[in-house]
């Protein structure tokens, strides 16, 4: 009777010692999952950030492509607004701009068919951490006569 | 009486045994089917059709095509030329068709290609199914993959010979 006891004991602590070792490893799994779920939410916040401030880049009123009244084009930034645009973003970068695009770079480069760059803002975070470029493909006017239209990209790259 | 018992204590510890792997599945599950950010797929999309746009309204400065435009002047030329074989524009010594495609390949080589984008660009006649023009990365195209593959959606132009399809496929 006594060695049953001792059986049946044995058997409870086992089971009891298994189900703790499942428990040890849920917990083991899930504070990795919260963990990486965590990172992967710092990068999809940084990510947004950047696609924002893209978004806003491409319909600014000192860049987007305008005429008159009439709807700007979409997909265009203005050559003749960009040459000058650098030194407005510079002028107000504390005090209007840094609101809009926080810490970021926005770069317009052109591919087509002149090979030149314009950086138009530059706020760079000292101790930064992440950094997240995102491009977009853009038009580029010259307003002769006739508009004439390169062929370029915006780059918007945020820092956190 | 006691047998009984003993068979439910048993049943008891299947079902914990079920739940707990349950729980697991549903854990696997999450992350299997964990949908790709959203980042990815808007970027893809807006690339797609901001580029086609930006290069369908691009100016030729090269010889001979000075102040043409890529889609309204020299597509439709090429578009001329793959029916009535004769072509009115010839850009830096090449036919619009052909300079097209290397333009069109520097050009989206030099953004798409830059940023790891893989990407394949048709322009095709629609009455007849004939392709004017196809260039894909230098990795390959988007045209067999069905996943992961945004579109600039079509871009059509009306020329006197019927109308003419442009796409831009980019994919991962």
């Amino acid at each position: 009777m006594k060695r049953k006891a001792q059986a049946r004991m044995t058997e409870t602590i086992a089971v009891i010692f298994i189900f703790f070792i499942l428990i040890l490893f849920g917990l083991i799994f899930y504070a990795r999952y919260s963990q990486s779920s965590f990172v992967q939410k710092q990068e999809e916040l940084l990510a947004k950030e950047a696609i924002d401030s893209t978004t806003k880049a491409l319909f600014l009123p000192e860049l987007i492509c305008s005429k008159g009244e009439a709807e700007p084009e979409d997909h265009c930034l203005d050559l003749m607004k960009l040459r000058t645009a650098n030194e407005t973003f510079r002028k107000y970068l504390t005090d209007y701009y840094f609101n809009i695009f926080s810490y970021a770079r926005i770069t317009v480069q052109e591919v087509y068919p002149d090979d030149r760059s314009w950086i138009l803002y530059e706020r760079i975070k000292t101790n930064a951490t992440r950094e997240e470029p995102t491009y977009f493909s853009v038009s580029l006017r010259e307003e002769t006569p006739d508009p004439v239209y390169g062929f370029g990209y915006i780059e918007v790259r945020v820092f956190s | 009486m006691i047998f009984s018992k003993k068979a439910q204590m048993e049943m008891m510890g299947l079902v914990v045994i079920v739940i707990l792997i349950t729980l697991g599945m549903l854990f696997l599950a999450q992350f299997a089917l964990n949908e790709q950010p959203q980042k990815k797929i808007f970027t893809r999309k807006g690339l797609a059709s901001s580029t086609m746009a930006a290069m369908m309204k691009t100016t030729i400065e090269e010889t001979n095509c000075y102040g043409l435009q890529f889609e309204k002047d020299l597509l439709e030329d090429c578009a001329g030329y793959k029916v009535f074989g004769s072509s009115t524009h010839l850009c830096n010594g090449k036919y619009s068709c052909d300079f097209i495609a290397d333009l069109s390949t520097d050009l989206l080589n030099s953004t798409l290609g830059q940023w790891n984008k893989k990407y394949e660009y048709i322009s095709k006649l629609v009455s007849t199914g004939d392709v004017l023009v196809n260039v894909a990365s230098e990795n390959g195209g988007c045209l067999s993959r069905k996943t992961e593959r945004d579109t600039s959606g079509s871009f059509f132009l009306n020329t006197n010979v019927g109308l003419v399809e442009s796409v831009l496929y980019i994919c991962e």
